[in-house]
Order: C-alpha cells, then sequence, then structure tokens
C-alpha cells in the first residue's frame, strides 16, 4: 500500500503511487537538462508532459485509478531518453535516472529485427561487366573463382575440338542452352551472390574500397570499366540518374531458371496449338468438318468458325499468360530482348511446325492442294454481298 | 557489433529526411509518425521525436497548428513549409545520387 500523488501533466490530474512520481520526476529532471540551452525547452516539456498522460490512460481503468511504479517504468521505456540532438549517446551519469542510464544506445533507433548474420548465398547468375558475348564464362568464372579468361580459353578449346571429335557442337549449343536459361546478376545482392561473397555491410565497404582505389587510379582496361566511367562523369553533371541501378530483383532465382528453361517450350505449344486452330478452321471451311466432327447443318458456317475461334483462345490464354511471365521473369533490369527472341522463336517454330506438317500428315497436304479451290468460293460467297 | 548497431548512426541521420518525407505526404499528428516509424527499422522514441521535430520547426521546415479533438486535450498537426518542401525534393536527389554510387560501387 503506497502513498498517492496527484500530479499534473499537461494540465490534467493524474493520481500516481510515490515511487512512479520518484521516477517520472527524475525523468523530467533529466529532460529539463538536457534541454536547457534548447529554446523550446518548455514547449518539449509540455509534449513530453503530454505523450506521459496519453501512455498513462493505457493503464487506467474503471478498476484502477491509479498509475503505478511498473507502469510508468514501462512508459518511460518507451518514450526513451531525452535526446537534445546533439547526437552523443546518453551518458549513465545522472544517479537520478538509472532508466536513461540502461538504455545508453547511441542513436534513436531501436531495431526490431537485427539483421541475421551473413547468408552466404551462392548462386550461377550470367555477369555482364566485362564479359565478352553474353557472360557466361564470366559467370562461371564468379562462381568458381577463377579468372574469366582460363574459363574463356577452356571453352573455346573445347567448343573447337567437340566439333572435330565428337561431330556436334556440344559446347557450342551449351553455351547458347546457358545463355538463354541462366539469369543475368541485375542487383548488387545478386553479384555478391555470384560469387559468393557474403553481402552485408563489411563485404560491401571491402569490395568498394578495392573496386574504388583500382578504378579511381588506374586506367580502365575494360569496355565495360570504361562504360561505367562515362555514366558515373554523366551523373557528376547531374543529370537525374534511372533508378535501374537501384531496384531490388522482382523475381526470385527459382524462378528465373525454370522460366528461362520452361519458356521454349510453352512457346513451341502455343504455336502448335495456332496452327491446329487454322488447319481446323480451313477443313470446317471445306467441308463442314474437323477429323471425325461434323457441324449438324442448322449451325451456319460462320457460328462453327467463331466458335471454333473462342475455343482456341480459352484453350492459349493460359499459355500466353504463362509466357507473359516468363518475359518479366527473365528480363530482370533490361526491357526487351526476351520477347523478341521468344518471337523469333515462335516463327522460326512455325516453319518447323508447317514443314512437318505439309511432308508427313497426309491430310494437311491434301487441304493445302485444295486451298485454291476453298479460295475461289470464298469469293464466290463474298459476291453475295455485293448486290 | 551487430549489423543494426553499425548502421545506427546512418539511421540516426535519416530521420529528419524520413520525417520531411512523411509530413510531405499529409499532415500528421506526432502519434501517427511514431505510428510510421514504428514498423520500419527506424523505430524512435518521444524523447529523441520531440527534440527533433521543434529544431526543425526552428529552421522553418515545418509548422505545426493546434487541432481540436474530442477525447483529450488539442494536438499537434504538423505540415511542411514551402522551405521544407524543396530542401525535402534535394535531400531526394541526393539520397538518389548516394544509393546509386553505392550500388554501383558494389560490383
Amino acid at each position: 500500500m503506497k502513498k498517492v500523488v496527484t500530479i499534473n501533466l499537461n494540465g490534467q490530474a493524474y493520481q500516481v503511487d510515490e515511487d512512479a512520481f520518484e521516477r517520472l520526476r527524475a525523468y523530467l529532471d533529466h529532460a529539463a537538462t538536457e534541454l536547457r540551452n534548447n529554446p523550446d525547452r518548455d514547449e518539449i516539456l509540455a509534449d513530453l508532459e503530454q505523450a506521459i498522460a496519453d501512455k498513462c490512460q493505457r493503464f487506467l481503468g474503471p478498476q484502477k485509478s491509479v498509475v503505478s511504479a511498473p507502469d510508468v517504468q514501462q512508459l518511460l521505456a518507451e518514450m526513451g531518453p531525452v535526446d537534445a540532438g546533439t547526437g552523443e549517446p546518453q551518458s549513465a551519469d545522472d544517479a537520478g535516472n538509472p532508466q536513461a542510464g540502461s538504455e545508453a544506445a547511441a542513436g534513436a533507433a531501436t531495431p526490431r529485427n537485427g539483421s541475421a548474420g551473413a547468408s552466404r548465398t551462392r548462386r550461377l547468375y550470367r555477369i555482364n561487366e566485362g564479359a565478352w558475348m553474353g557472360g557466361v564464362c564470366t559467370g562461371i568464372a564468379a562462381y568458381l573463382h577463377a579468372d574469366p579468361t582460363v574459363i574463356r580459353v577452356i571453352w573455346g578449346v573445347l567448343g573447337v575440338l567437340d566439333l572435330s571429335v565428337m561431330r556436334v557442337p556440344v559446347f557450342t549449343l551449351a553455351y547458347l542452352v546457358l545463355w538463354g536459361i541462366i539469369p543475368e546478376a541485375g542487383t548488387s545482392e545478386e553479384h555478391a551472390a555470384a560469387s559468393g561473397a557474403a553481402f552485408n555491410a563489411r563485404e560491401i565497404i571491402e569490395e568498394a574500397k578495392r573496386h574504388y582505389a583500382a578504378s579511381r587510379a588506374g586506367r580502365h582496361h575494360t569496355r565495360w570499366e570504361r562504360k561505367l566511367a562515362f555514366k558515373r562523369r554523366l551523373r557528376m553533371r547531374r543529370v537525374p540518374a534511372a533508378w535501374g541501378a537501384g531496384q531490388p530483383a522482382a523475381f526470385a532465382y527459382g524462378a528465373r531458371l525454370s522460366a528461362g528453361a520452361f519458356s521454349p517450350f510453352l512457346t513451341f505449344a502455343a504455336v502448335l496449338m495456332f496452327w491446329l486452330m487454322v488447319v481446323a478452321a480451313l477443313s470446317l471451311a471445306d467441308n463442314r468438318t474437323i477429323l471425325n466432327f461434323t457441324l449438324p447443318p442448322d449451325i451456319p458456317l460462320w457460328a462453327g468458325l467463331l466458335g471454333l475461334v473462342m475455343v482456341y483462345h480459352w484453350l492459349a490464354w493460359p499459355l500466353r499468360l504463362a509466357r507473359r511471365a516468363g518475359y518479366h521473369a527473365l528480363s530482370g533490369t533490361q526491357t526487351g530482348p526476351v520477347e523478341v527472341f521468344d518471337h523469333l522463336a515462335g516463327i522460326a517454330f512455325s516453319a518447323l511446325i508447317l514443314w512437318f506438317a505439309y511432308t508427313h500428315v497426309d491430310g494437311v497436304r491434301e487441304l493445302v492442294e485444295r486451298l485454291p479451290d476453298l479460295g475461289q468460293r470464298f469469293l464466290e460467297w463474298t459476291k453475295t454481298f455485293r448486290r | 557489433m551487430s549489423i543494426a548497431d553499425k548502421f545506427s548512426a546512418i539511421r540516426k541521420g535519416l530521420l529528419e529526411f524520413l520525417i520531411l518525407r512523411i509530413v510531405a505526404a499529409d499532415k500528421v499528428y506526432v502519434a501517427d509518425m511514431l505510428q510510421k516509424l514504428n514498423d520500419t527499422e527506424f523505430a524512435t522514441q518521444e524523447g529523441t521525436l520531440y527534440p527533433l521535430l521543434s529544431k526543425m520547426r526552428r529552421d522553418n521546415l515545418l509548422d505545426y497548428e493546434w487541432q481540436e479533438s474530442d477525447a483529450g486535450p488539442p494536438r499537434k498537426y504538423y505540415r511542411l513549409t514551402a522551405k521544407g518542401r524543396s530542401q525535402l525534393a534535394e535531400l531526394n536527389d541526393y539520397w538518389k545520387d548516394i544509393n546509386a554510387t553505392v550500388n554501383e560501387l558494389g560490383r
């Protein structure tokens, strides 16, 4: 059972027990000392009192009309010691304010989630800085902590050898496949992962020191370094820089890898489906049948064609979405080349499918041979509209 | 020292910039500012915020008006001044530059 003191917090009366009163007194005295040279001292103290009053309100209720010492201890811990803005950590000299002493942390922030220790991830990326073609060799070199030139020499030799020994350019094809599948390291975090370096503040600073000293002091040898130096000079002229360098990677590594691996298949499926639809439409127009399905006589031809096209769209739409998602996943920091390559691949697949169908599928060849006839009938049908 | 401690000086330095950004978005009460910062790594306390706000007000970056509220005493409602807005624009540009430099140096 403690004595109760009634205090005035910014114009409102609050009841606190005597221990709580002592702690509040100490806190506000310490604050007054910290702010003694501050022209807004009185106003800040009033704000602090108001904040304390608001917090006290939380502890009071119908069953509790007195703020106790533990309550005050908690609310003063939330408030934090008054930092007059000098930027120095609060010292523990004040005997009268034990809370401030124990919270002698430098600065304002109480970080809640201290970052987990250096998590080293190591993945294979393509690295375009200092790369000759697609950055495959540079990426592999970074992963293995080797020199890119060594990797290039090995790859080049193997690429020539396998053509003469095995008749199939295995290594050249492998390079192209890897170029398509392995994602490019866009952000700094990915660069760190590409060589298995820890991505934390100290690592970044060490790396920056190494690179900065080298690039500032020496001449710029590779094309990439010259490009970088040129970009830096541009920016020094206060041209607003694009955000490209700073954004976090939008897609996880696994997603990008699978996007790269699956996209040719998706494109092939989409193209195949399109040509199947065309053949079906021609067949329908020719004799109102698709394989064994005959259009009932009371449904006009145009309705049948429309239905076919609608069915095609319903089936093709998920494929189209998947391909588009693949473009986004693969593009990373660049904007367009993935889509262009994919469309070119689509054209190549079309040619392949058409040639294959014409030479190996009987029904198709007949259909193609009947095309002029179909065209004739179509022209006559349109004539019925030109009266 | 953990990573958070190493960056504590940077967080403290950025606090004024962040407050300018928060007030620029919308007029705010002090409690709202604390709320917004609370969810981030820049969680701050009244003991630090009040002196900083009054310093910014003396520098004519912020201004406040008293807003009556039915539940309780009137509260300070902070907004950005013209000088505050222009300084925020400069800080935004500077921040973009630093950010780009840091990202680039890592390669």
